[in-house]
């Protein structure tokens, strides 16, 4: 299972879709990279970070704060 | 892994140090009647990655072994023992020959276990409790020892243990351990060891504290905020004992969970052998049932006799045959009372006579004693005329006093005894009727006593019966503590109930304390806004989000795995059962607990074609049911792809198939497995030029070869056999030999 597939695992979440968002056409075209509105753009990035610092082996602790640091640039 | 070869040595039925068998990447089936060694070749692969053999107890657990230490000398080929010289020892090795490629990186090994043994004297061996173990790696030319410290890491790389039992199993026990179909906890077991929905827990836990982190900010300011403060402060104690709670909750639940599974993972522990155990504890319940009623006609049929001692007395039994004796006491007491009217009537008439005779003098004759005087007196004073002596007169005076009767003495007082012995008769005329009976008393007591002890025979046949009955399953299950079994069965299945019941009451509280979170949130939210930075409410909301996103996906890619296992399990079932043109339907995994509260376990059922649960399955449907979820197990999680790195060892697991379904699950196997090793007796046919011995059926052979070469596939195969005229009846002579079949 490729960091990919464990980021589209999340967004197609029909819950998260709606609440941000989300189309299936956007998950469709989904890279690591792509771009989204601005308040899905936020959640798929938290998502990419998540999935970033579980897979590298981080900690709980140092990827929680991973995760909070991420916010406090993206939310600034 | 890929096992190339194996070498065995004086391992249990396998005699001397020439069997050896190598595989290929493909279909590897050893083909062996029964008694022929096929289980010990299995028990060879098992010894080698385990230390010690299949443990064939019912009461064994999954994957259970006898390890070294347990069956010792019983590893060594009885012949090789059979042929040991006092003072000398005898060696049991097993070799296999594995490699291992992962990331383009292929390694070589050699798994060496020995054993040896010690001959002392003709009965007497030194028999040690622990086997050595080596392994060795390929460097280059030749095979290195490898640290003992390394062992553990290269066995788990090359097999773990968790996963072992599910790509080696031996026989129906061996299925049925692995897949339990009354069990709700067993496909839940073998998804969390078997697939990586652990995984998604990670995302949870770092989620949760990112959250965490993010809260705490924004609660630390909000407590700075000069507005709503009572409202906020109320919400935010409020808040902090919910979350306490739901901590509690948390941990409650991880507990009851966790006592849950032990309790279930006992259970399935005391599968095996429980329906032994409670035969065998109803048996122990018949058995004293027999013994008790035993012991109560023993005890009965005791007093009896004690009875019948009495009863010659108290029953008359003494006088059997005095009826006689009664008559002749009739006859003598009449006698007596005759004898006894004579003698008074005699003594009556002496009596008469000798009155008479006193009183014969008539009225005028005087007395004797004036006679006398008279004689005296010379002198008759009747006539008053002299009667001088030697005169007429004188000797008719004389006359009358000769004639003078002798006094009768007065006969002495007799004591009467007739009333004694009258009442003597009187009573024994009483016991006359009594008497009579007596010898139809006897013979009914007598018959009484001989049924009472055809009864004690036949509850000591029965008690007998029981214990024997009771001795050969405990022998046959291998199991003495059928109390504690069912003891522990039952304590098992109440610690689940219980568990279920604090599961289900601690869930409830702690969705509900959920709830009421969110709602402080929402409302803290609203509160807090003016009052602490935008950025922070949308941090920690979005990492609420996250947090809840992680917990449902979570669920979901958990009913995915569910779902892709029923798919590709009914994929195996189908492609094993469709040519036998028999009914088979559908597997289904059925979630168990109720539809509202579902308890996340699942049941494998199969279905018809209307959707219903078709109960009475024969045990071919069971076996290629299960069969099929343990090949779907592999073959299934495409993220570890255990099909690739594991070769599937199995031992007889078609025993319950006919021949057409045998070779679909060999094809099966062979499009499942990267590489599978099957021991079974299926495909050999017996061989008419020998006697008692088989031959490989080779057209099937064949025809399964055809089918693999079409899809790229290896067929190999060897045949377990041994010398004629060897018997496998007796344990120091089994030899066998080992044939390659050429396909």
């Amino acid at each position: 299972m490729t960091q990919l597939d464990i980021v589209k695992s999340f967004l197609e979440d029909a819950e998260i879709q709606q609440k941000y968002g989300l189309t299936p056409a956007d998950m469709a075209q989904m890279t690591m990279t792509s771009h989204h509105n601005t308040r899905a753009q936020m959640l798929v990035g938290l998502v990419r970070q998540l999935v970033n610092v579980v897979e590298d082996g981080s900690t709980p602790n140092l990827a929680a704060n991973r995760l909070n640091a991420h916010l406090n640039t993206t939310l600034v | 892994m890929l096992i190339n070869k194996i070498s065995i040595s004086n391992f249990l039925c396998y005699y001397g140090s020439e069997n050896q068998f190598e595989f290929v990447e493909g279909l590897n089936i050893v083909l062996g009647a029964n008694g022929y060694g096929k289980s010990k070749l299995y028990d060879a692969f098992q010894w080698v990655f385990s230390d010690g053999i299949t443990d064939n107890a019912p009461r064994a657990t999954l994957g259970g072994v006898k390890l070294t230490n347990a069956v010792k000398g019983e590893l060594v080929s009885e012949k090789a023992k059979a042929e040991c010289a006092v003072g000398d020892s005898v060696e049991t090795k097993v070799m296999v020959e594995v490699e291992d490629q992962r990331n383009g990186n292929l390694k070589k090994y050699q798994l060496i276990r020995t054993y040896r043994t010690r001959r002392t004297d003709e009965k007497t061996w030194v028999e040690p409790g622990k086997s050595e173990f080596q392994i060795l790696e390929f460097d280059i030319v030749s095979y290195k020892p490898v640290s003992e410290a390394k062992h553990d890491d290269i066995l788990e790389r090359l097999i773990p243990v968790d996963v072992r039992p599910y790509v080696w199993f031996q026989g129906e026990r061996g299925i049925s351990n692995l897949i339990d179909t009354s069990s709700n906890g067993s496909l839940k077991n073998v998804i969390k060891r078997l697939s990586d929905i652990d995984r998604w827990d990670r995302y949870i836990e770092v989620a949760e504290k990112a959250y965490n982190t993010a809260k705490n900010a924004f609660d630390q300011e909000l407590k700075k905020s000069d507005k709503n403060q009572v409202r906020i402060g109320e919400l935010q104690t409020e808040q902090r004992l919910l979350e306490t709670q739901v901590l509690r909750l948390e941990e409650q639940i991880t507990n009851a969970s966790q006592n849950q599974q032990s309790a279930q993972e006992r259970k399935d522990a005391l599968l095996a052998s429980i329906e032994f155990a409670e035969t065998i504890n109803k048996l122990t319940q018949a058995r004293n049932r027999a013994e008790a009623a035993y012991v109560a006609a023993v005890n009965q049929s005791d007093t009896f006799d004690e009875g019948l001692s009495r009863k010659l007395f108290s029953d008359n039994w003494v006088l059997l045959g005095s009826l006689p004796l009664l008559e002749r006491f009739e006859a003598k007491l009449t006698a007596y009372d005759d004898a006894i009217a004579i003698r008074k009537a005699t003594a009556n008439l002496t009596r008469q006579v000798a009155e008479k005779l006193q009183i014969r003098l008539p009225d005028n004759v005087p007395e004797p004693m004036y006679v006398r005087q008279m004689l005296d007196e010379e002198h008759c004073k009747v006539c008053n005329r002299a009667a001088p002596k030697g005169s007429e007169a004188y000797d008719a005076i004389n006359s009358l006093l000769v004639l003078e009767p002798e006094i009768l003495q007065p006969e002495r007082p007799r004591r009467n005894l007739k009333p004694f012995f009258k009442q003597f008769y009187v009573n024994g005329l009483g016991m006359k009727n009594s008497i009579e009976s007596v010898n139809q008393r006897v013979r009914q007591s007598y018959h009484e006593q001989n049924t009472g002890r055809d009864r004690v025979r036949a509850y000591k046949d029965e008690f007998d019966a029981k214990v024997r009955e009771l001795q050969q399953q405990e022998q046959l299950s291998g199991i003495s503590n059928a109390r504690d079994i069912v003891n522990s069965m039952n304590g098992a299945v109440a610690d689940i109930q219980k568990f279920e019941g604090d599961l289900v009451g601690d869930r409830t509280k702690k969705k509900q304390n959920e709830d009421r979170l969110r709602e402080i949130n929402a409302e803290l939210s609203k509160l807090s806004e003016g009052q602490v930075a935008p950025q922070l409410i949308q941090k920690k909301t979005i990492l609420f989000d996250l947090m809840e996103l992680t917990k449902r996906v979570k669920k979901t890619k958990y009913q995915e795995l569910v779902q892709q296992l029923e798919d590709t399990a009914n994929t195996h079932y189908e492609n094993i059962n469709a040519p036998t043109g028999a009914f088979y339907g559908t597997i289904r995994f059925v979630e168990t607990g109720t539809p509202d509260r579902p308890d996340g376990g699942y049941r494998p059922v199969i279905i018809d074609n209307d959707g219903r649960e078709v109960g009475n399955l024969n045990t071919s449907l069971v076996s290629s049911l299960k069969l099929s979820i343990i090949m779907a197990i592999v073959s299934a999680n495409k993220t570890r792809n255990y099909a690739s790195f594991y070769p599937l060892i199995s031992d007889a697991p078609v025993s319950d198939f006919d021949v057409v379904k045998a070779m679909m699950f060999f094809r099966e196997t062979a499009n499942t497995f990267r590489q599978s090793i099957v021991i079974v007796k299926e495909l050999l046919l017996e061989d008419t030029a020998r006697t008692g011995r088989y031959k490989p059926d080779l057209p099937r052979l064949h025809e399964l070869q055809a089918d693999l070469q079409a899809t790229g596939k290896t067929l190999n195969v060897y045949q377990l056999d041994m010398p004629d005229g060897v018997s496998n009846a007796f344990r120091n002579e089994i030899e066998v030999t080992i044939q390659k079949v050429d396909c």
